[in-house]
């Protein structure tokens, strides 16, 4: 019986590193998060989907009226995005070797950096809005609902970010080790649908 | 197992029913074509049952089998033969299908599928177009002036090209005798053939749910010798039959200062409302309200008293005429040849 | 099993067991239960309900049909009956009856476990499924029926033609019924590969539960595009964006598109839990192992599969491109060979085995021969020309009631009499059992067969009357008259089963002798499923009996019996080796609390009260705040 890991007991850095070390497979809330991913994604590509969709049927894209994208600043952004997951990536490894310090720094460190890439997203679509309106043309819908969806996923990471740091505040246990181990995952699906949607939000102008 | 045999009858029964009324009546019938795309769709259609046939009544054997051997282990004759067993299940669950299903494709998706394709763009002299309402269907015969409803005239053994569009939902254009059905959506061109061996009328209904009168959106196609089909057709192109007598000048001043000119159209007179049916030459058309009742004096007075108890839902609101303006308005609809 | 041991030793891990598993009792234990027998058992009485709900609304369309301008119903009722028909029957009865009802509860027993992975999600996902079934009668209740059909096709359904609140209840009732779903089937995902009786490595895996994972993917990728759909549509309706609208860029065809991407993977994942019961009903009562077992494993990953590949098949009259439909029409001929290859599988079990034809096994093989006939003629419709003259007529409507209901209702319904002993403890009477199939299973012939021929002759569906003489009426009657025996066939089930809670024999933990787990346990399972977790060396694991007697030892010897907590223990994907024991959680508040939460943000966004919406939504984080407020091991 004592072979067998009692995971959900586990807390402190020697202990989480013993239950890393027998474990044999990914836990289960991992594989949450991954099927929680695999659903998210396929709801994001049908939207992208859709912006093909939308924009093989029309004569002109952007319709005329709308000027094409500015491509500098949304892809500047778009790298700094995905530079997160680096971090995030050294939290997941810090956490399975036990180390609650260097987890928690580097998920602020993570967390500063996609605040500000929504803040300004945030102010980038509200100088769109002003420029022309999801409810004028198709293209408008499908512009703002892409974009909006991908920034609910991004307030959503942070939402998680937040959540694990204040479970951290009291160390270290397997079912955090776990947590941040699955919001990095999580970190890593919106940063590869940030290029999706960023480059589909930019074609016209590319 | 009595069951399969009960099934068995119910399914004879049935298809005898079902050869019965294919070969004489059925108005709208897939089985009676008159067209070579609606004949081979019917000739594919008792192929496709053969073989279906043979499937079902093969499975059904193995079942009965299952059943006379219930207490015994294995094949017949070869008894527990797992390698056996599976190779049966590949040879009727794979083999046999992808043989059958790559003759069917081949036959079904390019060789019929050619004879019921709308024809190409200027091959035929001949287009109309067709226009879906909720719920009637609006005809019109472009490079002439006519339009009409309900009620398709098209030349015999011509081909012709059908532009199918809508100005609301979403209907489907089908008239099952001469081919299959085309939706016509907003935004969207389609065209299907239209073709009839020999004259005749054959019933069409809309296909697709189109809103609560769906069940009443049916039209005609009468396929005529083309003579009589371009006599038509001039007749069609022609404005309004002007009345002929006070009693009609009367109907048409009514009907042209009332609400229904503000719906209908009639050449040749003020009214040019395009909400509903063009009604220029109303009295040469056999139905109304899309097939819904016959043309006679007794029921046009109906449907223009009390179009909702007719067609619950339809666009049209029941129109409060006096009683002489009402007879008057009967009189001249009635005089629109 | 629980019961064969004697020793002291043995019985006071089985008490510590009781002790610790103990459900909090009356109502409350009810609305804040994890236990998957239970939310199985709730999945089943709401699924039921619906069931009845969609089976009223059916025979009010037959009635209307009974004959040529009958006015038992307006237009517009007819137009919401047959939409709420659709809708009911699809989304509140059949996926939730089959993958709720009969996946809950048979799932974790299957493959030997505890619970599920995630017992408070799976809490979650019923509570959500019944508040959005009820959302969406609400809509019927007031007056305000969604009626565009089930497909739900623009430009019929936006603002403009369906200016009520309709549609809206069907959009956000369905949203909401997706999460539920989604919810439902990761959780599904995950217990199996996850919490597998150590040993049960994936060859030695139920075919059932095969079924269900198959099922789980699909409901997985093809529900968020369901979502999207419906979202662009309310973002139509009720903002007035315009993806749907042709007039300022948007297109109709759009809607189909998205619509049958997800629609067609629904017809299947409506099938395949009807296959997983039929694999599990056929071994027991054939006594043989199922033939070709890893084909038929395959086969039914592969339809859950090829099943994204064919949506456009129903659109090829809408003028796709040839290109195109060819395409769609092969690949909908390819999904015939999986299916083949099970429906041969099935049929050679019986025929090599020495069938027992009891009722459960009754209603397999009028499930195997709907599914012949059914599945024929979808074929047809791969043959482009023929489905273009026939779509959109009463032969589809045969088509797919000969699969849904003759196909997957009536696995439903012979699981319902096969488990009925392992649920109840008692047996229903086999007699009464028989007469219910065979009324049924005429009713279902007599009612959907004449569908054909009605196609054939050129009724279209949807259709709330139709004219006296066009040699419809005859059939028509025929199909009323069979709806009315049809009904009478399931009420009778009802009686029987309800009559046989109470005065049925009893049934011991294995009445039928069958090969899985589920039978190795009492009837009714204990709360902890299996006093000690089940040794496992093929997927007919009750007839390996050594097995069985290596559990007996290891309950005396307290191996594996995990009576220190409320424990499960986890195993490796494909090997199924043990690898840890995890702490589950047990009865909380917090899911029916989330579900209310967002029902009440649905109903505002239903109203467009978006401030009101956005409080139920932070008071919907704050229940799950308030869920992950502890830690498994604190508890
Ligand atoms: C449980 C649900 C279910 C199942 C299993 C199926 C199975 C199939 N369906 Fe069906 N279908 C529906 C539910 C289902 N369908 C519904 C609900 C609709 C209508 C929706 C609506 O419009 O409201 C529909 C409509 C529908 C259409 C569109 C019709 C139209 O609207 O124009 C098409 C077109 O291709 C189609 C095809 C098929 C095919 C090829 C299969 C195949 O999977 C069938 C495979 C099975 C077999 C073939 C039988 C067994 C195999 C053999 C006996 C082997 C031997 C065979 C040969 C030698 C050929 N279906
Ligand atoms: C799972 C799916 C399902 C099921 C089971 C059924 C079951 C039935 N369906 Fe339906 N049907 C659909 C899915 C389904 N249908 C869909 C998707 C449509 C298309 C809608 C659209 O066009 O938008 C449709 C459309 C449809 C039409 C076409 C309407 C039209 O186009 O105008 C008709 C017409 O006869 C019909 C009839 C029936 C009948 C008589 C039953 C009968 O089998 C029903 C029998 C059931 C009962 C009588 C209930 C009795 C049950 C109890 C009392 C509880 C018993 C308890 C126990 C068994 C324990 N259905
Ligand atoms: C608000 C619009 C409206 C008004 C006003 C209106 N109609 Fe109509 N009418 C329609 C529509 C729409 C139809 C088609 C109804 C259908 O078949 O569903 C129709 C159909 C008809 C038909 C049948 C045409 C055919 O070919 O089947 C006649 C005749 C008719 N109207 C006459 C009248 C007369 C006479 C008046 C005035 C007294 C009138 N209408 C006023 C909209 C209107
Ligand atoms: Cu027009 Cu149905
Ligand atoms: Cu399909």
């Amino acid at each position: 019986m004592s072979a067998v890991t009692r995971s959900t007991e586990a807390s402190g850095g020697a202990e989480i590193r013993g239950v890393e070390r027998n474990r044999l497979s990914q836990p289960n809330g991992w594989w949450g998060i991954v099927l929680l991913i695999a659903t998210e994604a396929t709801l994001l590509l049908a939207i992208v989907g859709t912006y093909y969709y939308l924009r093989f049927q029309a004569t002109q894209w952007p319709p005329r009226g709308i000027a094409a994208p500015s491509v500098a600043l949304p892809l500047v952004m778009m790298g700094v995005l995905l530079l997160t997951s680096v971090p995030m990536q050294l939290a997941a490894v810090a956490t399975r070797a036990g180390r609650v310090g260097p987890t928690r720094a580097l998920i602020v460190l993570a967390m500063l950096v996609q605040a500000g890439y929504l803040a300004v997203q945030i102010i980038l679509l509200r100088n769109d809005l002003l420029d022309f309106s999801p409810a004028a043309t198709a293209y408008g819908s499908i512009y703002f609902t892409m974009i909006v969806a991908h920034h609910a996923h991004v307030a959503i990471g942070l939402l998680l970010d937040v959540g694990i740091l204040i479970r951290l505040i009291g160390g270290l246990t397997d079912y955090r080790a776990v947590g941040v181990r699955a919001i990095a995952l999580y970190w890593h699906f919106v940063n590869l649908m940030a290029i999706i949607v960023v480059l589909t939000q930019l074609s016209p102008s590319l | 197992m009595t069951g399969a045999g009960r099934r068995h009858a119910v399914a004879v029964i049935l298809f005898a029913a079902l050869a019965l009324l294919a070969a004489g009546c059925g108005d709208q019938s897939t089985l009676s074509p008159h067209s070579k795309a609606s004949r081979d769709i019917a000739t594919l259609w008792w192929w496709m049952l053969g073989a279906a046939g043979v499937v079902f009544f093969g499975a059904l054997f193995l079942l009965l089998l299952g059943w006379t051997r219930r207490r015994k282990r294995g094949l017949p004759v070869f008894g527990e033969d797992e390698g056996l067993t599976t190779g049966l299940v590949v040879t009727f669950g794979i083999a046999v299908p992808v043989v059958t299903l790559i003759a069917l494709f081949v036959v079904a998706n390019f060789s019929v599928v050619s004879a019921t394709q709308a024809p190409k763009t200027a091959s035929t002299a001949m287009t109309i177009q067709v226009i879906g309402h909720q719920w009637f269907w609006e005809v019109r015969y472009p490079g002439t002036t006519a339009v009409t409803a309900n009620e398709i005239h098209i030349p015999a053994r011509t081909r012709v090209n059908v532009v199918a569009t809508t100005t609301d939902v979403i209907h489907s254009l089908w008239v099952p005798e001469l081919n299959r059905k085309i939706d016509m959506i907003p935004g969207h061109r389609n065209r299907v053939l239209l073709y009839a061996d020999r004259p005749g009328v054959y019933r069409g209904q809309c296909a697709e749910f189109c809103g609560p009168q769906h069940a009443h959106m049916s039209m005609k196609v009468f396929a005529q010798p083309p003579d009589r089909f371009r006599a038509w057709l001039r007749n069609m192109a022609a404005p309004r039959r002007a009345p002929s007598s006070p009693e009609l000048t009367r109907g048409e001043q009514v009907f042209v200062a009332s609400a229904c000119a503000s719906c209908h159209t009639i050449r040749g007179t003020s009214a040019h409302g395009e909400v509903g049916p063009d009604l220029t030459h109303l009295a040469t058309r056999t139905t109304l309200a899309a097939l819904t009742i016959p043309n006679r004096r007794g029921y046009l007075g109906g449907w223009i008293l009390d179009p909702q108890h007719i067609k619950p839902g339809a666009k049209m609101p029941a129109i409060a005429l006096g009683g002489a303006d009402f007879q008057a308005v009967l009189d001249y609809l009635q005089s629109l040849r | 099993m629980a019961t064969t041991t004697t020793t002291t030793a043995a019985r006071a891990r089985v008490d510590r067991l009781e002790r610790i598993w103990e459900e909090r009792p009356g109502l409350l234990g009810w609305l804040t239960t994890t236990d998957h027998k239970r939310i199985g058992i709730l999945y089943l009485f709401t699924s039921l309900a619906f069931f009845g709900a969609g089976g009223v609304e059916a025979l009010l369309i037959r009635t209307q049909l009974l004959g040529p301008d009958k006015t038992v119903l307006t237009p517009q009722q007819y137009d919401a009956v047959f939409t709420m028909h659709g809708v009911t029957m699809i989304f509140l009865f059949v996926i939730p009856i089959s993958i709720g009802a009969f996946g809950n509860y048979l799932l974790p027993l299957q493959i030997g476990a505890r619970d599920m992975a995630f017992p408070r999600l799976n809490a979650l996902s019923f509570w959500m499924f019944a508040a959005s079934g009820i959302f969406i009668y609400i809509g019927l209740a007031v007056g305000q029926a969604p009626s565009a059909g089930w497909f739900n096709y623009v430009p019929l359904a936006s603002k403009t033609y369906s200016p009520n609140l309709g549609i809206d209840f069907y959009a956000l009732g369905l949203i909401f019924n997706g999460i539920s779903s989604t919810v439902a089937s990761a959780n599904f995902i995950v217990t199996i590969f996850k919490l597998r009786a150590p040993g049960m490595s994936l060859n030695r895996m139920p075919l059932f539960c095969y079924a269900f994972l198959a099922v789980s993917f699909a409901l997985l990728f093809a529900l968020p595009v369901l979502s999207v759909s419906l979202i662009f549509l309310e973002l139509d309706r009720q903002l007035g964006f315009h993806f749907y609208d042709i007039a300022h860029g948007g297109d109709p065809l759009l809607w189909q598109h998205l619509f049958w991407i997800f629609g067609h993977p629904e017809v299947y994942i409506i099938i395949l839990p009807a296959f997983g019961i039929a694999t599990s009903i056929i071994p027991t009562f054939v006594r043989r192992r199922m033939v070709a077992f890893p084909l038929v494993a395959l086969a039914e990953l592969l339809v859950a599969f090829i099943g994204f590949g064919v949506w456009a098949h129903h659109m090829f009259a809408t003028g796709l491109s040839t290109a195109t439909t060819v395409y769609f029409a092969a690949a909908s001929l390819v999904i015939v060979i999986p299916s083949g290859i099970q429906l041969f599988a099935w049929i050679m079990t019986i025929v090599t085995g020495t069938p027992e034809f009891k009722t459960p096994l009754l209603w397999i093989v009028g499930f195997i021969v709907f599914f012949i006939i059914g599945g024929l003629s979808g074929i047809m419709f791969a043959a482009i020309p023929f489905d273009q003259q026939l779509t959109d007529t009463y032969f589809v409507v045969a088509h797919f009631h000969f699969v849904i209901f003759g196909a997957a209702v009536f696995p439903i319904l012979g699981g319902l009499h096969y488990w009925f002993p392992k649920v109840t403890g008692r047996m229903y009477h086999e007699g009464l059992g028989k007469v219910s199939f065979w009324l049924t299973f005429t009713g279902t012939m007599v009612t959907f067969f004449p569908m054909h021929i009605l196609g054939l002759l050129g009724m279209p569906r949807r259709n709330y009357t139709y004219p006296r003489d066009m040699g419809w009426t005859g059939f028509n009657v025929l199909e009323s008259i069979g709806s009315y025996v049809l009904a009478a066939g399931l009420v009778l089930i009802a009686v029987n089963l309800a009559m046989s809670l109470r005065r049925g024999a009893p049934a011991g933990n294995d009445p039928w002798k069958a090969p899985t787990l589920e039978w190795a346990t009492s009837s009714p399972p204990p709360p902890y499923n299996f006093a000690v977790i089940p040794a496992v060396s093929s997927p007919y694991a009750m007839w390996d009996p050594e097995d069985r007697e290596k559990d007996v030892r290891n309950l005396e010897a307290g191996v594996l019996v995990l009576e220190q907590g409320h424990e499960t223990p986890t195993s490796t994907v494909v090997d199924a080796e043990w690898d840890e024991v995890v702490e589950m959680p047990s009865d909380s508040p917090w899911p029916i609390s989330l579900a209310l939460a967002l029902s009440g943000m649905f109903a505002m966004l239903l109203l467009a009260h978006w401030v009101t919406a956005g409080v139920f939504l932070a008071f919907a984080a704050l229940v799950l705040l308030a869920w992950h407020s502890k830690e498994p091991q604190e508890a």
